[in-house]
């Protein structure tokens, strides 16, 4: 697909009738709102983060700016910009410029091809996997540039512990993928998210709907599952997040490969790594946990969001006796699953959806882009969660564990899950040998 | 030349002129760090330059490849030689007359294989229609004579070509009919611009030919047609209710895509399969000699 096709030929959008000025138009409108969200995705994100660090060890956290320190976000994004831009003398100032904007560009030119809900991505390419592969290797580049031209040797040490995690982590990240894109047959993220539809773990009943139990990671039992493992400890690692954080590590190196930065392109170096942790875990949602699909397809859907509602409204009532305000809870909590068993009606053979998101409309797009969206941010949770529970590696062990551990373990996983993807040609050929005739 | 032509040409330039001012930057950068990062330059402009021709696979497996692979290794070599942390690394060889002539006659030979071996007519999409149970191939030709881009995306020629292969039979069928329509992809219904050819159903390959494309976005599809239902008196004659091709609402969901996935693999696992292999091989003993070279020395 040409990129003058991506967004008109998508979206059949018409506003000045030519179809060069429209796809341009749209693509300029869909990069503005991206870069938009990821600024404010980020900062969310980084007060999610000091948040629940916080209250795992004990603390409140940001709690000045608005309440309960919602706002901190916005004070830091602020304090970032207008902070003065340092360039040391000895760094090579054309590359020491560029590289933050490489590394934000490998991750923002990911989010295009993320199939947010049902049947749209902003960029739906036919090799959507395969392109987020590719361009997310520029953020490697980037990184190494910034480590060479900081002039610093922290700033050199921190990249190329970063790009030989990176370059190593990708090799079981591949094949594990590789393994699911045997079930799959497509590289298309779209239909790779349709496909976790239908049926049951082992191929069993093609044709049911199963919600969670036809998501990817259950379609081949322990082999998949196992694949899924692989493929998060790989995106930990791709993200330089903990336990694998050595590029960083603060108490060896003083920030990795951007210590010779500040203010706005430091922040650069943020925002991509944060979006960057968004998009290892959208792949990791629509290759393992069925991407846009709700997790109870149908009217049990209706039952499930309204008892999980309700008891997750109890839940927040509850907690008001520990001290926190729960009756907001307990609204949001029932109001969500009255609403979502609303969105999920009684036409649950025919179509997942309800008669308020019937195929195409915008009921349909909400509850897709807020099963996509709300497994990403869980997935996401799990990480800052394991920052504050798990010691570092060491560089050793890190490889140790890539090459020695995850590899081999990988290429087991792609052979079974390529046995069982074969089963039907298996069987015709023993059943053929047993009955003496050609198989 | 419509817009879209333009706007094609002007990207094409804008990329060529990249990539050869990176490679520029490469052979003449005194500095071979700066050399290796301006081959980034290069590589991604190719791959570009490979999207834009619409080879979509290509340009994705370039920059997987060259980027994500090469460059990155290249770098690591660069940085890895004993004066890691001096910036003023310099490449002292500058090009002489030996070096030029060796340039020309690659160029020449270059230039002989692009006029004479070439081939240039390009060989027909794949275009694969999924109905339920079947899969259907919908193969695009091009028009005669024409060197434009006729897609799903911008059309910039007036005729196209288009042939279906059934691969399971479906029963009870009486026509085909190949359409084409403009504006939104998943409502052919709605739009304005349509053009179609019926045509009567062959288990082999049908073709069709739809003329008078004005240039826009022209989206594809096929529509099977059963046996007209019976008459009941003064009833009039009801066609069986069509399924659309690109429609995601239908119960039967058809989607078209059209890929260039297919045929690589196909040419990489069945045609050059032997040369596939053996160019691993090379990589192998590569990634032995690296191990090699790298292993920690026993001194007795």
């Amino acid at each position: 697909m040409t990129p003058l096709a991506l967004a008109s030929g998508g979206w059949g959008v018409t506003i000045t009738g030519n179809a060069v000025f429209d796809a341009f138009i749209c693509i300029f409108a869909v990069c503005f709102l991206l870069i938009n969200f990821i600024a404010v995705y980020a900062g969310v994100s980084t007060l999610m983060e000091r948040k629940i660090a916080a209250h795992m060890q004990a603390r409140v956290g940001p709690y000045r700016v608005g309440p309960h320190g919602a706002l901190q976000w916005a004070a830091d994004a602020l304090k970032l910009m207008i902070k003065e831009d340092v360039i040391a003398k000895e760094t090579d100032h054309f590359l020491f410029r560029l590289s933050p904007y490489v590394v934000f560009a490998g991750s923002f030119a990911c989010w295009v091809a993320l199939p947010y809900m049902p049947g749209w991505s902003p960029a739906n390419f036919n090799i959507g996997i395969l392109y987020l592969l590719a361009v997310s290797s520029a953020v490697v580049i980037g990184i190494l540039m910034a480590g060479w031209s900081s002039g610093s040797k922290w700033a050199l040490f921190g990249a190329m512990r970063s790009a030989a995690q990176i370059v190593s982590y990708e090799v079981p990240i591949g094949i594990t993928l590789l393994g699911m894109l045997l079930i799959y047959g497509t590289l298309d993220m779209q239909e790779i998210s349709a496909a976790q539809e239908y049926g049951l773990p082992f191929g069993l009943m093609a044709d049911k709907q199963g919600g969670l139990w036809s998501w990817g990671l259950n379609r081949y039992g322990p082999f998949t599952l196992i694949a899924f493992l692989i493929y998060y400890i790989g995106a930990l690692a791709e993200t330089n997040r903990t336990p694998f954080d050595i590029p960083e590590a603060e108490s060896e190196l003083v920030a990795g490969y951007h210590t010779e930065y500040s203010g706005m392109r430091f922040s650069f170096f943020f925002l991509a790594e944060y979006a960057n942790m968004f998009v290892v875990s959208a792949i990791a949602t629509t290759f393992f946990l069925g991407g846009w699909l709700p997790p109870f397809p149908g009217p049990h859907a209706a039952i499930c969001a309204l008892v999980g509602g309700v008891a997750a409204g109890g839940l927040a009532y509850g907690a008001k006796k520990r001290g926190f305000d729960g009756t907001v809870g307990f609204i949001v909590g029932s109001g969500l699953g009255v609403l979502y068993s609303a969105m999920t009606g009684p036409h649950g053979d025919i179509h997942p959806h309800g008669f308020l998101a019937p195929p195409g409309s915008i009921g349909e797009m909400i509850e897709g882009v807020f099963w996509f969206s709300g497994k990403c941010f869980a997935l996401i949770f799990v990480m800052i969660w394991l920052r504050w529970t798990l010691p570092r590696y060491r560089v050793d062990q890190l490889m140790d564990l890539c090459w020695k551990k995850l590899t081999p373990l990988a290429f087991i996983n792609l052979i079974a899950i390529g046995v069982f993807e074969t089963r039907h040609e298996w069987m015709k050929l023993i059943a053929g040998h047993f009955h003496g005739g050609a198989p | 030349m419509g817009t879209s032509e333009l706007v094609l040409n002007g990207v094409f330039y804008v990329l060529a002129i990249a990539a050869i001012a990176g490679a520029v930057a490469v052979a003449t950068s005194k500095n071979i760090v700066r050399s290796a990062f301006a081959l980034l330059a290069v590589l991604f402009s190719a791959a570009a330059l490979y999207a834009v021709m619409k080879a979509d696979f290509i340009a994705a497996a370039q920059v997987l490849i060259y980027v994500g692979g090469i460059l990155v290794l290249i770098i690591f070599a660069v940085m890895l030689t004993h004066r890691i942390t001096d910036v003023k690394l310099s490449n002292d060889s500058t090009p002489g007359p030996a070096a030029f002539c060796a340039c020309l006659c690659l160029l020449f030979s270059l230039v002989v294989v692009i006029l004479f071996t070439a081939k240039w007519q390009r060989d027909p999409e794949n275009i694969v229609v999924r109905a339920e149970g079947n899969e259907i191939k919908l193969r695009q030709y091009q028009s005669d004579g024409s060197t434009g881009l006729a897609r799903g995306g911008i059309g910039v020629e007036d005729a196209v070509v288009l042939e279906a292969l059934l691969d399971r039979p479906v029963g009870k069928l009486e026509l085909v009919e190949f359409y084409a329509w403009m504006g939104d992809r998943t409502k052919p219904n709605d739009a304005k611009v349509k053009t179609s050819v019926k045509v009567p159903f062959d288990p082999g390959p049908m073709r069709a030919r739809l003329e008078d494309l004005k240039e826009g976005d022209w989206h594809w599809g096929i529509r099977l047609i059963g046996p007209a239902a019976p008459e009941k008196g003064a009833e009039p004659e009801k066609e069986p209710k069509p399924s659309y091709v690109g429609a995601p609402g239908d119960k039967s969901d058809f989607s078209v895509f059209r890929g260039i996935t297919e045929p690589v693999a196909k040419a990489l696992a069945g045609d050059y399969l032997f040369a596939f292999e053996a160019v691993s091989v090379l990589l192998l003993a590569a990634l032995v000699g690296a191990a090699f070279l790298a292993r920690k020395e026993v001194r007795e």
